[in-house]
């Protein structure tokens, strides 16, 4: 992952389908962006698995408490954006 | 529970009607009662037909004599016990035919009306009736006329006699011994009222005639029925609460009744709405999609003609009651002066005979968001997020004379206000079971409460109904056999049924079936009504319902859309999911369209 490169809701959609579709075994193409995750079967441990690979993927940080099921890949992409944008806490 | 010794007289009885200011033990002796008296020479019951224009008119003494006709004739072909099939006849045929039967200390069996004449073609209908037959097998079954009698296509029911209601030519039985001693019995029976069930598998619940007048005595009581009352109905007459609203309260209450055929409603709801209009004080009793049809049908520029200020009690009862219907209806029909306080919305079920708890007359309508999430744990937390809420509807205070518990199934503890549980109900209308099946009848008409098992406290019918008490009110939140599992949390079909439908404007208004998918398929299948036949519409529709009811139910999701009326119901107007689950995984209900969250070749 480029640092150059901005990470746009875009991005982060195809990111999600591409992980998603591995894990579910579906056609990336059948995953609608509108849908819950939880429709697709996405629970809190599969979803825990989603986290850790964006957080790999492009330092985002969600709360751990946060699970994506009830979001769409529209929904949970805009959320990891957010997340990005955020001014990072000093420690 | 089959042999005929089931209508013996347990007690001693009188074939006196009851003196002033003592309520009748039985409907039979309502009716004795009320041609004695002395409103004897006023209507008891009128039929209209499909304009609205009256067919017939019956008072006290001469509805008292045709019975005793008919059950002089039904007594030279069987005895007291046995069953006859009644089916919902047209005019005043069914309110004869019934009364006759218990005239003769006879079981009646209402069902739907059927052709009697027809040849071939194995109907659901047929089906249905052929099973009902084998389960209680009746010495007859009644139709209008000694020509129907006659023409009557004897392999339809083979060894059942076809019986006249009619009996023109008979001259009056003085002689006979009627009323039968049993139908002045409390503890007799007096019908057989079929249920939900599959077509192979119905059950016939047995209502006493003190389960008949004790349950609508309730009725009267809590929506002030009076001898002024005009009860107004269109539901058919095998329906328990058209079999309460249009026979049995107007004879405990000395109301009267104005009834047309179900057909009638269906074809034009302004029928059923000017028949209201033509009365006084007027009681009537509906399902909600009732109240939905008279707004979508009667257009808006004909209400202000229809003058509803005499409407004072409109149950609204037998499917879920839903706030948005209600308002809808008040608010079309605010210009023929209805008042949205009319509504009575109730909760009851056949095997209490009808009514558990109702709204009482005029009083305002109570509903209230609960959160959705805190439903599916069970507890019920109103709520100002309307989003995050399920709006329900309370059904009442339970009913003079009954007791309701709300009940933990697996433990039998009966649980506090405002927590979700089985409905349990300890009603003087609670039926004598299941027609010969005793192993299920004392399953579900003899539960007792953890602790109670070996007493002689009292035994309740499990309702199979999920709901809790909030505020004195019963509110229902869904059956319990329907509801949804998901991640150890209970869903109620319900909620996605009535997402599904709110979520394109295709499936508005229409019903809908929720159920869980193949166990080891994690999921839920919803199918919906619609009149839409456009493919492109239809599929914007079922992505748009499966996107909805995802939002609500952390699970998969698949939509089906199916032709108008093709969700089975009970006769009771509840939707058959399991039934309707069963067709969809068969094919033999076949989708206009569908949607699937996880795309398996859409295998329900």
């Amino acid at each position: 992952m480029s640092v150059t490169q901005e990470i746009t809701p875009e991005l982060v959609v195809e990111r999600l389908r591409h992980v998603l579709a591995e894990m579910l075994e579906m056609a990336p193409a059948d995953l609608d962006a509108d849908v819950p995750l939880s429709a697709f079967g996405i629970d809190s441990m599969t979803s825990s698995v989603l986290l850790g690979d964006l957080q790999k993927w492009c330092g985002a940080e969600l709360r751990t408490e946060a699970s994506l099921g009830g979001l769409s890949l529209t929904e949970a992409a805009d959320l990891v954006v957010a997340e990005l944008r955020q001014p990072r806490k000093e420690c | 529970m089959r042999s005929t010794a089931v209508n013996t007289p347990t007690e001693a009885t009188t074939t006196t009607a009851p003196g002033p200011g003592r309520e009748p033990r039985t409907l039979v002796a309502a009716l004795l009662a009320r041609a004695a008296g002395p409103d004897a020479n006023r209507p008891v019951v009128t039929a209209l037909d499909a304009s609205g224009d009256t067919l017939e008119t019956l008072n006290p003494v001469e509805l008292d004599l045709c019975a005793r006709q008919l059950a002089a004739a039904l007594r030279e072909i069987g005895t007291a016990g046995d069953r006859v099939i009644v089916p919902a006849l047209p005019g005043l045929d069914f309110h004869i035919g019934f009364l006759g039967c218990l005239y003769a200390g006879m079981i009646a069996v209402p069902v739907p009306a059927f052709r009697t004449a027809a040849r071939g073609g194995t109907t659901t209908r047929a089906e249905r009736l052929s099973a009902i037959c084998g389960d209680c097998d009746p010495c007859a079954v009644l139709v209008s006329t000694q020509e129907d009698a006659d023409e009557a296509d004897a392999e339809l029911l083979p060894g059942v006699r076809w019986i006249a209601v009619r009996r023109p030519d008979r001259p009056r039985p003085d002689g006979a011994a009627l009323p039968d001693p049993v139908a002045l019995d409390p503890a007799a029976t007096a019908l057989l009222q079929y249920t939900s069930g599959s077509t192979g598998d119905p059950r016939g619940v047995v209502v006493r005639h003190g389960n008949l007048v004790a349950n609508q005595i309730a009725m009267r009581d809590a929506c002030e029925v009076e001898p002024t009352t005009t009860i107004v109905s269109w539901l058919p007459f095998f329906h328990d609460m058209g079999l309460c609203t249009a026979v049995v309260l107007p004879l405990v209450s000395g109301a009267s009744t104005v009834t047309m055929e179900p057909a009638t409603f269906v074809r034009d709801p302004r029928v059923w709405l000017r028949a209201i209009a033509a009365e006084d004080d007027v009681f009537t009793a509906a399902p909600d999609f009732a109240y939905d049809m008279c707004v979508n049908r009667v257009p808006a520029e004909e209400r202000a003609a229809i003058d509803l200020s005499t409407w004072r009690v409109a149950v609204n009862g037998s499917e879920p009651v839903r706030a948005a219907t209600q308002r809808r209806f008040a608010e079309a029909f605010r210009l023929s002066l209805f008042r949205e306080e009319v509504f009575s919305p109730g909760f009851g079920l056949a095997e209490c005979t009808l009514l558990v708890s109702v709204s009482p007359s005029l009083e305002p309508v109570v509903a209230a968001y609960y959160d959705r999430d805190a439903l599916a744990e069970g507890k019920a937390v109103p709520t100002a997020d309307t989003a995050a809420g399920v709006e329900l509807v309370g059904c009442g205070p339970v009913a003079d004379g009954i007791r309701v518990a709300v009940v933990d199934p697996a433990t039998r503890q009966a649980l506090a206000d405002r927590v979700v549980g089985e409905i349990w109900v300890d009603s003087p209308g609670n039926c004598g079971g299941y027609w010969g099946r005793e192993e299920e009848s004392a399953e579900v008409f003899a539960a007792r409460l953890a602790g109670t098992e070996d007493t002689t406290g009292p035994s309740y019918v499990r309702t199979g109904d999920l709901g809790f008490v909030d505020g004195g009110q019963l509110f229902i939140t869904g059956r319990i056999k329907d509801v949804l599992i998901i991640g150890g949390e209970n869903y109620f079909p319900q909620d996605a049924e009535a997402v599904a439908v709110a979520a394109h404007p295709a499936f508005a208004q229409q019903r809908a079936a929720a159920w869980p998918l193949h166990e080891d398929d994690r999921g839920v299948a919803v199918v919906v009504e619609t009149t839409v036949r456009d493919p492109e519409v239809l599929a914007t529709a079922v992505r748009a319902a499966g996107i909805a009811v995802a939002k609500v139910l952390p699970t998969a999701v698949s939509v089906y859309a199916v032709p108008r009326n093709k969700v089975p119901r009970t006769t009771s107007g509840k939707i058959r999911r399991r039934a309707c689950a069963e067709q969809m995984r068969s094919g033999q209900l076949p989708p206009l369209a569908q949607w699937s969250s996880v795309r398996k070749d859409g295998a329900a």
